[in-house]
């Protein structure tokens, strides 16, 4: 114990008398914590009594346990069959249109495509989502580093929440696998990296102001640097749940200043396919199509979907 | 990836059921939603599975309670008939009443309080409530002396209010 380690602690607060009863505290911390624990009677007395604490509470939160039952094999996870969640319903069917549409735009050459904007809605949820979005002013997106410099923790990842950049992979990763089924390329979905539009920018891609939700206002506007005409419009949907459209203009292949290559069309297959994957909802909004997507339930998206206009 | 799933399956099944089920109620529901969450991250491969898991089940189990407030609403009339099952025992009666008794005093918390506390029985540690939360690790300890104070005492009060009442 070094000497500074007796000299500098005051009484000890309740934060980390339950810090260190919950085995979290660590390091010079720690032995501060104990060295005072060590001379201070009161707070070896408060020590107790927090102790007791501790184990009231637990007794009392494992009143309210579920029923211990047998784990399920992995990964034959079951689907749950309630209203919220028919998600491989949508998926099954709206891969097959998309795989559809791309094998026709390919095999036909189709004069006039209809609209086919693709918009994909992807939900974000970065780190304060697991709160009700009542309790209190928005809170930064990282959580604070750790005043003191512990040692990771294996258990303890340093980053819990998928955050924007590591959402964007997941969703490049998510499209890769069914685009190389598909022999189709893959949209660069990078999204974080994209460069930044203005509005008359993105009127210009889309032939058209973009779609948003309504009421919500617009973080950042960018397009696809891939030059495949994808317009990102982000907006905060609820304080911390960033929502993200990416909308796609509309391919006339009877005009030759057509922003879209022949394989456009087969293009969103793999789009679709991500999108699909994160349990998205799609459909045609005024001749465009709109998708949503992203770690919300199924029907929350829909509800979404539902506002964009 | 897959195996690391499977080996956070194994690890953390249990405990994302234990969380849900302090928010929605019902066990099925919590198991439901608790196996949709790892379905969802087989298809997604969050690189941090076990925050990914606890984030995507709190948003679910929010939607959820949303529903069944719908639902509810919807269902009063129906649900005036009695249900015809047998009368639970008395045991299983003191059980479902302590369950309840806890349930009004989770609810007495703040939002944030009663999540801190359900993250860390569900076997999170500081540094997983920290990211999941946003808050500052050191803030996690006084958080849950906090919540675990207010439990206890929420828990007390409700307890002689009942014995009040009964008499």
């Amino acid at each position: 114990m070094s000497p500074e380690a007796r000299k500098i602690m005051p009484h000890v607060d309740e934060g980390l008398l339950h810090t260190y009863l919950d085995g979290e505290l660590e390091g010079v911390e720690r032995d501060q914590v104990l060295a005072h624990l060590g001379e201070c009677a009161a707070c070896r007395n408060r020590l107790e009594e927090e102790r007791a604490l501790v184990a009231r509470a637990g007794e009392l939160l494992a009143r309210a346990a579920p029923p211990n039952r047998e784990r399920p094999a992995f990964p034959s996870v079951k689907r749950s069959h309630a209203p919220g969640w028919r998600v491989p319903a949508a998926w099954a069917a709206t891969v097959t249109i998309a795989f559809v549409a791309g094998w026709y735009a390919q095999g036909q050459r189709l004069a006039t495509e209809l609209a086919s904007s693709a918009i994909r809605i992807a939900t974000e949820a970065p780190a304060p989502v697991t709160q009700a979005p009542a309790t209190g002013p928005a809170k930064t997106k990282r959580a604070a580093p750790s005043q003191r410099s512990d040692e990771p923790r294996p258990q303890a990842p340093p980053a819990a929440a998928p955050r924007s950049e590591e959402a964007a992979r997941q969703f490049a990763a998510d499209a890769a696998a069914p685009a190389a089924a598909a022999g189709v390329a893959v949209p660069h979905d990078d999204v974080a990296a994209w460069p930044a539009l203005d509005a008359d920018g993105a009127h210009a891609l889309l032939g058209r102001a973009p779609v948003a939700l309504p009421g919500v206002a617009v973080r950042r506007m960018a397009r696809s640097p891939a030059g495949d005409g994808v317009v990102l419009v982000e907006q905060e949907w609820k304080p911390g749940i960033v929502v993200r459209l990416y909308e796609r203009r509309a391919i006339n292949l009877e005009r030759a200043d057509a922003p879209q290559p022949s394989s456009g069309r087969a293009r969103l297959a793999p789009s679709a396919n991500a999108a699909l994957r994160q349990d998205n909802q799609a459909r045609y909004i005024n001749s465009l199509r709109v998708e949503i997507a992203g770690p919300l339930a199924a029907d929350s998206l829909a509800r979404l979907l539902d506002l964009v206009e | 990836m897959a195996d690391d799933l499977a080996e956070v399956f194994r690890s953390t099944y249990q405990s994302l059921v234990r969380f849900l089920y302090r928010k929605v109620w019902d066990p099925d529901r919590a198991e439901d939603l608790a196996q949709e969450a790892f379905a969802r991250a087989l298809v997604h491969r969050p690189t941090n599975p076990r925050g990914w898991l606890f984030i995507v089940a709190a948003n679910m189990a929010r939607d959820d309670a949303r529903r069944a407030a719908r639902e509810r609403r919807h269902l009063t009339l129906l649900k005036s008939e009695p249900q015809p099952t047998a009368p639970p025992s008395d045991e299983a009666m003191h059980a479902q009443d302590e369950r309840s008794r806890v349930r009004a005093a989770l609810e007495q918390l703040t939002p944030r309080d009663r999540e801190v506390l359900l993250l860390w029985d569900a076997d999170l540690s500081y540094d997983e409530i920290a990211a999941q939360t946003g808050l500052a690790r050191a803030a996690v300890g006084t958080t849950l002396a906090r919540a675990r104070r207010r439990l206890v005492e929420a828990h007390e009060s409700g307890g002689k209010k009942d014995h009040a009442a009964r008499r």
